[in-house]
């Protein structure tokens, strides 16, 4: 009940049923363009991007990319669902494992870009979930024309329903397994023209609402994996500043203090994103509490660095200093911070 | 269930470990570790109850707010030994047992009060505390709620409490 088809140069079409009945149909990268038993193992995790239609007719749409506020799990799934021409209130959005892997010298996606940077989750993903939510609704129609012995093209689909031009209806839900039984398109199917859109374009409420409004919602600072320890960093205040000696003794003997690691100065051999930020000591305990009493309680007299001096308040007279040997930049640069807290002012005030 | 004889030799009744008593939404708990650690990381690290954020640790960005007898404080700098015997509320208190939202809930939902959602928790309790105390509260009384939300969520939150309000005054007590 699987198979696989070039429905891009770059992708793979997978289709597949699963014991209960139910539609999968999701993309994969030519690198894990497995076999199908390899696939059947973890199904909803190793496809993506991913929608499956349940025999309830319940569709479940796998989130791909991290929710940081901008509302991605939203969009994306509304990508599909609008292809596929489902019924939004019965539309669950689940997020997908992080696919990453040790690749040929870094990690490498498995699963596809998941990132959360710089506008790119829509525009990386928009084809991709187009593609998959067409081909999941082409599926049904094909089962719906097999069903009632129609011409495929005789068939419209609205709100997770497949309608023949007599009035008669079929919900997604009561075409999953035989829709997953067909071969996928050899071509990728047609996506709808922007002015159909129905979903595309409109409001709609976050998908994370209520588990947000009822404290449900697990930020990255909520998750846990049991038996985790909590660490917590005092580091260095000043740029390129080492860590002198250091007295824990106080804080090791802090009940629920498990470890207490020292953190070198950052190496300027290390690339950027790997390297350290600055020396420091990690306390790791048990709880949150104590691992930041037990950081009030390290001692370590840091060795003075030239950037010691520098303060928020240094900074000012320095380039009031300069600005009488150089006075024309440093004029402009006045100018452009007064503009700045003034154009902040104004913001607060517009939404306060 | 038949009782455990009191004089069982296999068994040695734990000994009742003394703590500090307090009332969580609805739910009894008693707190046995260290008396001076502050009401959010009982509710976050031993409970689990994350609905109760971890902000500035500094009782200024509400993020941590939660009710104490009704009455709005923050779990950040309220130690678990002044708490012996009180009423806490938390988000995940809210809504009633059989997962019906509150009306403020409900309104934040309608009118997609979230963004990142990170200070809305603290945000809905310090509403709570505002129409217990003002049920039909202007909009500089909800400018009053000096909560902290980074994405500027500060218009549709004045939105929904005003949503929430009207719905609350037509409701019967």
């Amino acid at each position: 009940m699987s198979g696989a088809h070039d429905a891009s140069r770059r992708r793979f079409l997978k289709v597949l049923g699963s014991a209960t009945g139910a539609l999968i149909v999701g993309m994969q990268l030519p690198a894990r363009a497995d076999t199908a038993d390899e696939l059947l193992g973890d199904v909803v995790l190793r496809l993506n991007p991913c929608v499956r239609i349940e025999p309830d007719g319940t569709v479940v749409i796998g989130a791909r990319d991290p929710e940081v506020g901008q509302g991605i799990r939203t969009a994306q799934a509304r990508i599909i669902a609008e292809e596929l021409d489902a019924d939004w209130p019965r539309v669950i959005v689940l997020p997908m494992d992080l696919g990453a892997e040790d690749g040929d010298g870094g990690p490498s996606w498995t699963l596809g870009h998941q990132e959360a940077r710089g506008s790119t989750g829509v525009p990386a993903a928009w084809s991709d979930l187009r593609t998959v939510g067409a081909s999941a609704r082409e599926l049904l129609v094909r089962a719906a024309a097999q069903r009632w012995g129609a011409d495929a093209s005789t068939l419209r689909t609205q709100l997770g329903k497949v309608i023949a031009r007599d009035g008669r209806t079929l919900d997604y839900g009561e075409l999953a397994a035989e829709a997953s039984a067909l071969p996928p398109p050899n071509v990728a199917p047609a996506v709808k023209s922007p002015d159909a859109f129905r979903l595309i374009g409109q409001d709609a409420g976050d998908v994370d609402a209520r588990d947000i409004v009822t404290g449900r919602q697990l930020h990255a600072i909520d998750q846990w994996r049991g038996g985790a320890l909590i660490a917590v960093i005092a580091r260095c205040p000043y740029p390129g500043g080492t860590l002198g000696n250091l007295h824990a003794s106080a804080a090791r003997a802090l009940k629920g203090v498990e470890q207490i690691l020292t953190i070198p100065k950052p190496d300027p051999s290390i690339p950027l994103g790997t390297r350290p930020l600055a020396a420091g000591v990690a306390v790791l305990a048990n709880d949150t509490w104590t691992a930041l009493r037990a950081r009030e309680l390290c001692r370590s007299n840091g060795h003075p660095v030239p950037w010691c001096k520098v303060t928020t308040r240094s900074l000012p007279r320095s380039m009031h200093a300069s600005s009488r040997r150089r006075p024309w930049p440093c004029a402009m640069m006045a100018i452009t911070i007064m503009r700045a807290n003034w154009r902040i002012a104004r913001c607060r005030r517009a939404i306060r | 269930m038949p009782r455990l004889p009191q004089t069982d030799p296999g068994i040695t009744p734990e000994p009742i470990r003394p703590g500090i008593d307090v009332v969580i939404n609805r739910e009894n708990f008693r707190h046995t570790g260290d008396p001076s650690m502050p009401l959010l990381w009982y509710l976050r690290d031993v409970l689990r109850l994350t609905g109760c954020k971890y902000g500035c640790d500094d009782a200024t960005c509400g993020a941590c707010s939660v009710l104490v007898d009704g009455k709005l404080a923050r779990a950040c700098e309220l130690p678990m030994q002044k708490l012996q015997g009180h009423r806490i509320t938390t988000v995940e208190g809210l809504a009633q047992a059989d997962g019906s939202l509150h009306p403020l809930q409900q309104a934040w939902i309608d009118e997609d009060a979230i963004l990142c959602g990170y200070c809305q928790p603290g945000m809905l309790i310090a509403a709570v505390d505002l129409l217990a105390r003002k049920p039909d509260p202007s909009d500089d009384d909800i400018d009053g709620i000096k909560n902290l939300c980074r994405c500027g969520s500060y218009p549709r939150v004045r939105a929904a409490i005003q949503r929430a309000a009207a719905k609350m005054k037509g409701a019967p007590k």
